[in-house]
């Protein structure tokens, strides 16, 4: 089996390769040094991403490397026959020599309707697997009402309620994700759900419902009401009432109306009580500061209520956002840190290409450095033409330099 | 675009919900999956390494707090680990209340909570730790381990996992 794999996976590569023709690609590589480990390089990373045009098909080879070796290669195909757009995904775990995951997508547009058929496999080698299945999704509108149905055989697509499936190794905790989670108990018919959108009336701004049955029967009908008009001009509010076959849940999330904000941007939030449809106060969790000019960008972001709200990592945008909302959206944040001074820099640089300096320091609670100071990062990206860039990151805190991470990337 | 490809694509879909609807269905009757708490392999990278404990398909509203074994019980057993050196890291919200890696050799507990929310899937802990040896170990014992909800309850039927690979 894991033979088989290997050869798949090589002739699939050479198959790449060698073939003649429009090739483009992207090869990224970082490596990172610890002044303090006792090895020098003590990280590496390095994706290799080539598109092949065929026609009005795109097919690419995704290969992500780690230090601890060959994590995942990934081939996929997508373009249009016709009028039907196709999307195929296959992914392979090298470091196994194992088949992960498989997804085909087939859609298509029909007089303002669109039909989707979608369908997945997972491998044995996947906690839940082997798994497979598929769906069907129409959508349209009617009039001012829009309507969408989705019909699971084995398997559920990703919506706004649904956030498909993410495949993760678990020693490293790096993933990869998809539309299409073939990861659903049972086999032939699984589930039917549509939702019926669009729908307003004068207080409120949005109208959703959602039916949803499984193979086991009903399992919940949602109404979302969102923009409730209180009469207040500061205060709104979204509404979701939930029925399952034994409970009944309404959820209430107030929202302030705080209106234009053009440098200086406070950050309110409700505080609810006890029972969840009061509001006990407003707390103003933080405040952010931003000034652009001529290419340079400077932030200052201040946590004023530390155990509400955090600062993400420079990944994920270096924002102002409550715990809760991190954690649902995926956020990695920083939990001791209650200032940031930001300061990006974007400009020209030699042979038409473009570099960016973002330099980050963070002041925490109980630092006995100057002012509270913790940690700062520099990340800077040097373009040489338009093809090749070389990167530069570092970190500094109170005993130093403590890391420090240099690489490239290259287009063709 | 042409009559001809619309209804050639018109007739590919219908085929396809035909198949479906006609219980041309999937290879496998996919299980019920339980809740899983999945101790990943420890990770080495020159003489550090890492584990990371994740989380999946955890019921109503979410793993909010778990205790691994208490001193002198403890649950987690590991080997060629620097106990001195472990580090402890909560995830998604997750903060170590108490933790033990020292009193008894190869022995660890902990216990950690969730103030803001339950954690239906996803990382929830991660320890570093220096290596001391070849093969460096850190396992969980099941029995041990207790897990409650984001309303307090406990979650009493779950399974242990160390597979490669695993879902969100």
């Amino acid at each position: 089996m894991r033979r088989g794999i290997i050869t798949l996976l090589l002739v699939g590569l050479a198959g790449l390769t060698l073939s003649a023709g429009p090739f483009a690609g992207h090869w990224e590589t970082l490596f990172s040094v610890d002044p303090d480990g006792g090895t020098f390089v003590d990280g590496f990373q390095s994706m290799l991403t080539i598109d092949y045009t065929m026609s009005t098909f795109i097919t690419t080879s995704y290969s992500e490397f780690q230090e601890f070796g060959f994590l995942w290669q990934e081939f996929s195909a997508a373009g249009s026959a016709g009028a039907i757009d196709l999307q195929g995904n296959i992914l392979f775990g090298p470091l196994t020599a194992e088949f992960l995951y498989a997804q085909f997508i087939a859609e298509i547009s029909l007089g303002g309707a669109e039909l989707g058929y979608y369908y997945a496999m997972l491998g044995e080698a996947v906690l839940g697997g082997p798994a497979d299945g598929f769906a069907f999704r129409l959508a349209g509108s009617i009039g001012s009402m829009d309507f969408v149905s989705i019909t699971e055989l084995g398997a559920r697509i990703a919506d706004d309620d649904f956030d498909g499936i993410t495949i993760v190794h678990t020693r490293s905790g790096f993933s990869r994700s998809y539309i299409t989670d073939p990861v659903v108990p049972g086999q032939g018919f699984t589930g039917q759900k549509v939702t019926i959108g669009g729908l307003s009336l004068g207080c409120v701004e949005g109208i959703e419902a959602t039916f949803y049955i499984t193979c086991g029967g009903f399992d919940y009908v949602l109404f979302e009401l969102d923009g409730i008009v209180t009469g207040l001009n500061w205060l709104s509010f979204d509404m979701d009432l939930r029925f399952e076959v034994q409970t009944k849940t309404i959820t209430m999330t107030p929202a302030l109306i705080v209106g234009e904000v053009l440098c200086l941007k406070p950050y309110f939030a409700l505080v609810p009580g006890l029972p969840s449809i009061s509001i006990d106060g407003i707390v103003l969790g933080g405040v952010e500061l931003i000034y652009r000019s001529n290419g340079v960008t400077f932030r200052d972001v201040t946590v004023l209520d530390a155990g509400r709200y955090v600062i993400t990592t420079p990944e994920f945008g270096s924002q102002l956002v409550s715990i809760e909302d991190a954690i649902a959206s995926g956020y990695a944040y920083y939990v001791d840190y209650w200032e940031l001074l930001s300061l990006e820099v974007d400009g020209e640089a030699c042979c038409g290409g473009r570099y960016s300096l973002l330099i980050n320091s963070y002041f925490e609670e109980g630092s006995t450095e100057i002012f509270g100071w913790s940690m700062t990062s520099f990340e800077g990206w040097f373009g040489i033409g338009t093809n090749t860039a070389l990167t530069l990151a570092l970190t500094v805190d109170g005993d130093g330099l403590e890391g420090m991470s240099i690489g490239f990337a290259f287009d063709w | 675009m042409g009559p001809r490809i619309r209804w050639i694509g018109v007739g590919a879909l219908l085929v396809c919900l035909a198949l479906g609807l006609a219980g041309c269905r999937g290879f496998w009757n996919t299980a019920i999956q339980l809740p899983k708490l999945i101790v990943g392999p420890v990770m080495v990278t020159g003489t550090e390494g890492y584990v990371l404990i994740s989380v999946i398909d955890m019921p109503d509203g979410g793993i909010a707090s778990i205790q691994f074994g208490t001193v002198g019980n403890e649950a987690i057993d590991f080997a060629d680990i620097d106990a001195a050196t472990i580090v402890g890291v909560g995830k998604n919200g997750f903060v170590i209340t108490a933790e033990d890696y020292t009193t008894n050799p190869g022995k660890a507990t902990l216990l950690a909570v969730n103030g803001p929310t339950g954690i239906i899937g996803g990382e929830i802990l991660r320890f570093t730790f220096t290596v001391t040896g070849a093969n460096p170990t850190f396992a969980v014992d099941k029995t041990k381990v207790t897990i409650a909800d984001d309303s307090n309850t406990f979650i009493t039927v779950w399974d242990l996992s160390t597979t490669d690979y695993h879902t969100r």
